[in-house]
């Protein structure tokens, strides 16, 4: 009784429904395993295509894997408001972020290009972190130290030699990494929610 | 708005019967913390077969407690849920009722 008289519980439960299909984690993975594959296969042109693998990964698994097993909600009015907040927040500090490293790397003050790729790493790191801040999903901060320390050790690595490109191989083991998860977090959310059937 | 038999007063707090009953509350409790769902939302959450859940809903539609809204999605046809104003007041009042029975 008291589970359904409490409704901080059944709020949780129902937001968390929706981040256990493990299309995020696909997404983030597919995202930083491209990056790390098409740098590697030297076509960095492609790299804007990265871009919409999320929102393709999105819009197709939540069609056809997710709504025909949870079912659709609109959020009220409180979550959609915290939701376009932390988006706005997210947009403003990436534009931010983007704009103070042009700026300290043109006026050559800071040491910035050296560390360069692991300073993306933390930036990459703290947008992970704050979905999972949003989802309420734990293993979002494993993915962002993941990547992090992918980023940064691979850079480390790199100073020291010039035959492998130890970055680029780091950022493809991260990102197949976070597939792997995302696959297993799917195959459990589809064994535990079959399709509902709308029919009697 | 609900039927006077619906209603209790055998204990000190009225329960309302209509509210009450466990499949009606659980769909009042999950409408309450959306703005509205479908029925695939609904069956998944609580667990009833679809001919359970459309006589729940109906009850619950001809208390006046949620809104059922018809439309087309994708050119299937698609069922939308939400609670009323009334709906929300009554499962307000269902749950500090039952929070004061529980703590006496």
């Amino acid at each position: 009784m008291s589970e359904i008289i409490n409704l901080k519980e059944i709020k949780r439960q129902v937001y968390l429904h929706y981040s256990e299909d493990g299309l995020v984690d696909l997404a983030i993975g597919f995202v930083i395993f491209g990056f790390g594959a098409l740098l590697l296969a030297d076509v960095p042109a492609l790299i804007g295509i990265l871009g919409l693998i999320p929102f393709l990964i999105w819009y197709l698994g939540k069609q056809y894997l997710t709504l025909p097993r949870v079912g659709s909600f609109q959020p009220d009015q409180e979550t959609r408001k915290r939701l376009s907040g932390f988006f706005i927040y997210l947009f403003t500090s990436g534009i931010g972020v983007l704009v103070l490293y042009l700026i300290a790397a043109r006026s050559g003050s800071y040491q910035l290009s050296d560390y360069s790729l692991a300073l993306f790493g933390f930036v990459l790191a703290l947008a992970i972190s704050t979905l999972g801040l949003l989802m309420k999903t734990n293993r979002m901060y494993y993915y962002a130290m993941l990547v992090f320390l992918a980023m940064a050790i691979g850079e480390t690595l790199n100073k020291t030699n010039d035959i492998v490109d130890y970055y680029l191989l780091s950022v493809i083991i991260a990102g197949s990494i976070i597939i792997f998860a995302g696959i297993i977090v799917l195959s459990r959310f589809l064994k535990k929610y079959p399709v509902v059937s709308l029919e009697e | 708005m609900a039927d006077k038999k619906d209603q209790d007063s055998n204990v000190n707090v009225k329960i309302n019967r209509l509210v009450h009953e466990p499949a009606r509350l659980k769909i009042l409790a999950y409408l309450s913390v959306v703005e509205s769902a479908d029925f695939v939302f609904l069956v998944s959450r609580i667990g009833l077969t679809m001919g359970n859940l459309s006589a729940h809903v109906s009850k619950l539609d001809k208390a006046g407690y949620i809104r059922v809204k018809k439309e087309f999605k994708d050119n299937r046809p698609h069922t939308m849920i939400s609670l009323t104003e009334g709906g929300r007041d009554a499962y307000t009042q269902y749950r500090k009722e039952m929070l004061q029975l529980l703590q006496e």
